[in-house]
């Protein structure tokens, strides 16, 4: 067997804070994870706002070096590559940012910017770039036309993430790390976005990996999900099982406190199983044990040691003491 | 005038003058809000909802403009045309009192040089006649009857996490009892954990002190769990108002209808489909309703004419040409 197009082991990335940033805290702790191409997948990374999970897709994306452990590439070391090898990354793993504004040169054209991206990457005559353009723009529903002398800001925020998932499938990858590509977007126009991702898999073999904080969207288009609190993956398995029978307590707190109109009031009449304190969030960062400690009612003396991952049951572990006595 | 209507909304208009467009926000808006109910304004971003609440509050500065339109408040005892006051009437007359708006964002407008405990003391100052000792004494009590213990009383705003914050400005707003708060996406800057132990708060309180607030949020699952009615709005108009399990249940516009069928949910992986399109440019808004140039079920008169606000049934009120039998 191959290697896979992704494997992170044990991967940490620290950040300076305070004033002069002599201090560090992981913003990404011990995180182990396999991406493969071979079987494409859609991948869910779900966490709240300062988990760590934007710094974990920079790491894949190989735009931040991790402090420690490996981040391979084809079984090779990312930051090892040969130049043909980086030009080979770029073309197999393309991002889709949440702010598609952010993904496009305010002051050039939206055409200009594609054909070049399609001339200088895939070695293509102008002809043939406005060819390829056409295709990807097709598949998610636009034509070359409609894209033709216009500027980025003159796009509606829908339209503009469509231009920019087009922009991410020119170069045929094998892999699309979408950070929050649909929370700037309004309900009605989110749906048709996932739609395109999940046509991208099915269609195109394109294994994704969405990273998100809002469950119900990564519930609909994930195969797989990571759930990350604090820097760290504390639950992970295929998303149907984790969200029927959660085994991590804060996976169950953070699937509990999801608001759901089929409730009702009802919603509110179930009491969070979380203790509530004002912690300063760095500190939490800083814990050497598990992190969820602060909050857990299930808590005991071993969690001040680190979880480890503990199977239990097909590709479906937790980091939580509590289910490493059933043994 | 019903008895236990608090604010009547009559046709209200405003929008933005920017260079010589005109941006139709809120046009032409009817509304009639009852005592100690929840009510959810739902929409997109940009339908105008945001300024809605500016516009009954009365904040209202350059470039937004109220152009016509009545709103009155009623009290047990007493009526105010709010649309005859001006900003420095209002300030001195109806905020804080009667209404009290918590905006977009509110959790970041506590001044960061002061104390917790000194906004509180500033606001009893300002509106009551109290000595500092007392007005101390009064915000230690108050903070504590909300749960806010000692430590926050005590804190510097960036000291404190979102959800404190957002709690504090809660509680700054309930501070003299106000018949009607406006709640702007009180929790759209939080994470779901958070956003849950503040709307569950929100809704205690409500409940004891009997106010009726206005939620506005893009998120339909929250009012879903949290609304009495709900008032659906698209373009600056308020296309659907109904009791919150109806809509949700039988939703009758064709955008209620979009917007909720749009909604993933946990367990179900069924393939959905999401509106074309984007919602109109309000200073060039497309005749007749301003929904037709998506709406899948769009028809002749959709094009030409202004679908009028319909009473379905009691209280359910729909602005759309399907329900209209001519």
């Amino acid at each position: 067997m191959d290697a896979p197009l992704i494997e992170l082991i044990d991967v940490s990335k620290y950040f300076g804070y305070g004033i002069i940033g002599l201090t560090r805290f992981p913003a990404v702790d011990g995180v182990s994870l396999t991406i493969s191409s071979e079987k494409p997948e859609v991948l869910t990374l779900v966490g709240e706002s300062g988990c760590g999970k934007s710094t974990l897709a920079k790491i894949i994306l190989r735009i931040l070096r991790p402090t420690s452990g490996i981040a391979k590439y084809m079984g090779k070391n990312m930051w090892k590559l040969s130049r043909s090898e980086v030009k080979r990354f770029i073309r197999d793993v393309q991002p889709i940012f949440q702010d598609p504004m952010d993904t496009f040169n305010l002051f050039e054209s939206v055409e200009g910017y594609l054909i070049n991206a399609a001339k200088s990457l895939l070695k293509l005559d102008r002809e043939e770039a406005i060819e390829k353009i056409s295709q990807v723009l097709e598949f998610v529903g636009l034509t070359f036309d409609k894209v033709r002398g216009k500027r980025p800001q003159e796009f509606s925020g829908g339209e503009l993430q469509r231009v920019s998932i087009a922009r991410a499938l020119l170069v045929q990858p094998k892999l699309l790390i979408a950070d929050e590509p649909v929370s700037m977007l309004d309900a009605s126009l989110r749906i048709n976005i996932l739609n395109f991702l999940r046509r991208a898999k099915e269609e195109l073999g394109i294994a994704i990996l969405y990273i998100t904080h809002d469950l119900a969207t990564a519930n609909y288009i994930g195969e797989k999900i990571f759930v990350m609190y604090r820097g760290s993956i504390v639950e992970h398995g295929d998303i149907e099982k984790v969200i029927n029978e959660p085994l991590h307590p804060y996976t169950k707190v953070l699937l509990e406190s999801l608001p759901d109109y089929r409730k009702g009031k009802e919603w509110f009449k179930k009491q969070l199983p979380q203790t509530l304190r004002s912690v300063v969030e760095v500190r939490e960062m800083l814990l050497k044990g598990c992190k969820y400690i602060y909050y857990c009612p299930f808590k005991s003396q071993q969690c001040y040691e680190k979880p480890i991952m503990i199977e239990v049951g097909k590709e479906h572990e937790v980091a939580c003491w509590m289910y490493s006595k059933k043994e | 005038m019903d008895g236990d209507t608090v604010l009547y909304v009559d046709n209200v208009r405003a929008g933005y003058f920017v260079g010589r467009r005109f941006v139709d926000a809120v046009s032409g808006v009817n509304l009639k809000l009852f005592y100690g109910e929840v009510f959810g304004l739902a929409g997109e971003s940009g339908c105008g909802k945001s300024t809605l609440l500016r516009i009954i509050y009365g904040y209202i500065e350059p470039p937004l403009r109220r152009i016509g339109g009545s709103i009155i408040l009623r009290s047990k005892t007493e009526e105010f045309n709010l649309h005859e006051f001006n900003m420095d009437e209002l300030k001195k007359r109806i905020w804080w009192r009667y209404i009290t708006w918590i905006p977009q964002g509110a959790m970041n407008v506590l001044n960061p040089t002061i104390r917790i405990r000194d906004h509180f003391i500033e606001m009893f100052r300002l509106y009551s006649n109290i000595d500092k000792g007392e007005a101390y004494k009064l915000t230690v009590e108050y903070l504590e009857t909300l749960g806010l213990s000692r430590e926050v009383v005590d804190a510097y705003p960036t000291q404190l996490s979102g959800g404190m914050r957002q709690r504090v400005v809660i509680a700054l707003a309930l501070l003299f009892n106000p018949l009607l708060v406006l709640a702007d996406e009180p929790t759209s800057a939080l994470d779901v954990v958070t956003q849950k132990v503040l709307l569950e708060q929100l809704l205690k309180l409500q409940k004891e002190r009997n106010f009726t607030l206005v939620l506005v949020s893009h998120d339909m699952d929250v009012h879903g769990v949290l609304t009495d009615r709900i008032g659906i709005m698209y373009a600056g108009k308020i296309v659907e108002v109904g009791s919150t399990d109806k809509v949700f249940q039988e939703p009758l516009h064709p955008y209620t209808k979009a917007l909720i069928e749009a909604l993933p949910r946990l367990g179900d992986k069924i393939a959905r489909k999401g509106l074309s399109g984007a919602p109109p440019d309000l200073s060039n808004p497309p005749p007749g309703c301003r929904f037709h140039p998506r709406c899948p079920y769009a028809m002749d008169i959709c094009r030409r004419e202004e679908p009028p606000m319909m009473e379905i049934e009691r209280s359910r009120v729909v602005s759309c040409w399907l329900y209209i039998k001519r």
